[in-house]
């Protein structure tokens, strides 16, 4: 009787949990995209773009499973830039673009 | 003495679709609220952009805007994932608006079957004292 019960409730833990990791992931995606502008405005290659994204993914209690950054066009020359963050199996994506020179 | 004799199966029932009622309606409305961020961010990130390539002299002109948000919003992967129904731009004094409409499909299948969401975002430029 209690199974019963509580059977109901394991997919929707799972389903919160995957809720929980796209919400993460898009959060992570916008934080993470704006402090790789900066970085790249700066002339600096964001190659420690990890360690940018592991603290705000920590927020979140999760773990990234992986991210890609992308320049769509000329990175150095006003192209945009696509930052693709992946938590659990959610994903999330956010661009911007850089500024033209 | 008499006793009662019955069944507990509708109490079962009731609460099954209670539960049922709950988790889906708990997960369509953080669903939305994850497309209501979509949009919102997209239309951040494209008045930006267009904000940054249609101003002059701290003025943006307003045709240039809208040429501009419009390239944005059909190369940028993260506007490519949005199903998009409408934007319209406008400039006031030193302000750029954009107010983008997009479809979401909720994805359960349940109730609403899709809604455009709208949002709107402004950039504004300054001057930078040297």
């Amino acid at each position: 009787m209690l199974l019963l019960l509580i059977a109901p409730l394991t997919p929707a833990l799972a389903i919160y949990d995957h809720l929980g990791n796209q919400l993460a992931a898009e959060s992570v995606a916008r934080h993470g995209l704006r402090a790789a502008v900066l970085a790249q405005e700066k002339g600096e290659l964001p190659a420690a773009l990890h360690s940018t994204l592991d603290p705000l993914a920590k927020g979140w209690g999760k773990q990234i499973s992986s991210f890609s950054l992308n320049c769509l066009g000329p990175c150095e020359d006003g192209g945009i830039l696509s930052l693709s963050v992946s938590i659990g199996r959610s994903t999330a994506i956010q661009s911007a673009g850089l500024e033209p020179k | 003495m008499k006793s009662d004799q019955g069944t507990i199966a509708p109490l079962i029932a009731s609460y099954l679709a209670l539960i049922l009622l709950a988790i889906i309606g708990s997960t369509a409305v953080v669903m939305a609220l994850v497309a209501a961020n979509r949009v919102q961010g997209v239309s951040e990130m494209a008045i930006l952009y267009a904000h940054d390539r249609a101003v002059v002299a701290g003025i943006p002109d307003s045709d240039e805007l809208r040429i501009q948000a419009g390239i944005f919003l059909s190369t940028a992967p993260s506007a490519q994932k949005l199903e998009l129904v409408q934007f319209d731009t406008r400039v006031q004094a030193d302000r750029s608006t954009i107010r983008l409409c997009a479809r979401y499909r909720n994805p359960l299948g349940i109730g609403v079957d899709s809604a455009i969401i709208c949002r709107e975002a402004n950039a504004k430029s300054f001057l930078i004292e040297r």
